[in-house]
C-alpha cells in the first residue's frame, strides 16, 4: 500500500511546471556564467572548474532560498533532479556563450 | 635560458568582417529556422484520431485480468474464483474483442486500417520536419562558409578532431583549437537547445538532438507497428495465467493470526477446508 501512495504524492503538471521553471534558471544563469567565462579569459580547465563551481553555487540556492531546504516538497527525486539531471544541457549551453564571448573579446580585432 | 617551459600559443586574431557576416548570422539563422520548425509542427499535427470503444473495451478487459492476477491477495478465496470464472470464460468466448467474426482469422495488415494511418503519416511528416532543415542548414554552412577559421574554442580537444573541425583548411601545425564553421554549427546545435526552451516553453519542437535520437530509433519503431495486436491470443495467455495463478488471502485466519500476536494462542490452525 505504500507504493501507490508514494506514486500518487505528487501532481504531475505542476512538477512539470517546476522543471521547466529550473530549467529556465539553469538556461538564463548558464549565459551569465558563460559571458563572465569568456570575458574573463578562462581558457581549458579553469573554465569548467569556474562552471562546475557556480552550478555548486547555484544548485545551493536554488536548494535553500527557492525550495526553503526540502527539495522533495517540489521535485520527484529531490536532490538529483535539481543538481544532477541538468547538468549536462547546461554545460552545453554554458560551453556554446563561454566560446562565443571569448571569441568575441579575444579572437575578434 | 631559465627552465621555464614556453606554452605554445597560437595567437592569431580574426578580421571583425567574419565576426558580423558568419558568425552572428549562422546563430541567428538556426535560432530562426528552430522557431519556424516549431510553428510548422505546430499547424502541421492534425488532430489526434478518436479512439474506437471497442478498441478501449478491449485494452481494459485484459488490464482488468492483469490486475486481478496481481491483486489477488486482497479478495477472499471465493471472490477471486467467481471472477477468475467470469473473465476466463469471457475470454474464451472473445466477448471482448473488437470483431467477433475475425476470432479465428490471421491478423489483418495494419496499413489497412484507416485511423493507423493517419497516425503513422503524422509521425513520418514530424521526422520530416527535423531532418530535412537540419540537413539544408549544414548543406548551407558547407557551402557558403568553408575554407576558413571561424573561431577558437577555449577548449582542447584530441587530435582526432582536427580533420573533422578544420575541414575545409590544409595546414598541419595550427591548433586544434581553431575551428571552421562547421564546428560552430555544431556548437549551436547543442547550445541553443535551452534558448529555445526559454523561448518556445517546456515542449518544441525545435531540438535538434531529439531529431538525431528519433532518426536512430525510428528504424526499430516502424518494423514493431507493422503487427497489430492479436488480442485474441493475447486473451488466451491471460487466461491461461490466471488459471496458474496461486491465491492466498491477506486476511486467511486472521482471528487466529491476532490471538497468536497477542499471545493468547501458541500458534494458528489451519483447518482442512478453506
Amino acid at each position: 500500500m505504500a507504493d501507490t501512495s508514494e506514486l500518487y504524492k505528487y501532481f504531475e503538471p505542476t512538477v512539470q511546471l517546476n522543471t521547466l521553471a529550473l530549467s529556465n534558471i539553469h538556461t538564463l544563469t548558464s549565459w551569465g556564467v558563460g559571458t563572465a567565462a569568456g570575458i574573463l579569459g578562462l581558457t581549458g580547465w579553469n573554465g569548467f572548474i569556474f562552471f562546475l563551481a557556480n552550478w555548486a553555487v547555484i544548485s545551493a540556492l536554488i536548494l535553500f532560498v527557492k525550495c526553503q531546504g526540502k527539495p522533495s516538497v517540489y521535485f520527484k527525486s529531490s536532490f538529483m533532479d535539481v543538481a544532477g539531471t541538468p547538468l549536462f544541457n547546461t554545460l552545453l549551453s554554458y560551453v556554446l556563450v563561454w566560446t562565443l564571448m571569448h571569441a568575441l573579446v579575444y579572437i575578434y580585432d | 635560458m631559465s627552465g621555464l617551459a614556453e606554452s605554445t600559443e597560437q595567437v592569431m586574431f580574426l578580421d571583425p568582417a567574419i565576426r558580423n557576416w558568419v558568425l552572428f548570422p549562422i546563430t541567428v539563422i538556426m535560432v530562426l529556422v528552430g522557431v519556424f520548425r516549431h510553428q510548422l509542427t505546430i499547424l502541421m499535427t492534425g488532430e489526434p484520431p478518436k479512439p474506437d470503444i471497442r478498441d478501449i473495451r478491449q485494452a481494459k478487459a485484459l488490464i482488468r485480468g492483469q490486475i486481478l492476477a496481481q491483486s489477488n491477495s486482497y479478495i477472499p478465496l471465493a471472490s477471486f474464483n467467481e471472477r477468475k470464472k467470469f473473465l476466463c470464460s469471457a475470454f474464451e468466448e472473445g466477448v471482448y474483442l473488437k470483431n467477433k467474426n475475425a476470432k479465428d482469422q490471421s491478423p489483418v495488415n495494419l496499413m489497412a486500417d484507416p485511423k493507423n494511418m493517419e497516425v503513422m503519416m503524422d509521425g513520418m511528416k514530424k521526422q520530416m520536419m527535423g531532418i530535412v532543415p537540419q540537413t539544408l542548414i549544414m548543406g548551407w554552412i558547407q557551402f557558403f562558409f568553408s575554407g576558413f577559421i571561424l573561431i577558437k574554442l577555449p577548449f582542447p580537444l584530441g587530435l582526432r578532431f582536427k580533420q573533422m573541425l578544420q575541414s575545409g583548411i590544409m595546414t598541419p601545425n595550427m591548433d586544434v583549437k581553431w575551428v571552421s564553421s562547421l564546428s560552430w554549427y555544431f556548437i549551436n546545435l547543442f547550445g541553443l537547445r535551452g534558448v529555445f526552451s526559454l523561448i518556445l516553453g517546456g515542449e518544441n519542437s525545435a531540438d535538434g538532438i531529439r531529431d538525431m535520437t528519433a532518426m536512430g530509433s525510428m528504424g526499430a519503431m516502424g518494423q514493431q507497428s507493422g503487427q497489430p495486436q492479436d488480442y485474441n491470443k493475447l486473451f488466451m495467455a491471460m487466461k491461461d495465467n490466471l488459471s496458474i495463478v496461486y491465491h492466498e488471502w491477506d486476511l486467511a485466519n486472521i482471528e487466529q493470526r491476532v490471538f497468536v500476536k497477542y499471545g493468547k494462542q501458541s500458534r494458528v490452525f489451519t483447518s482442512a477446508a478453506k
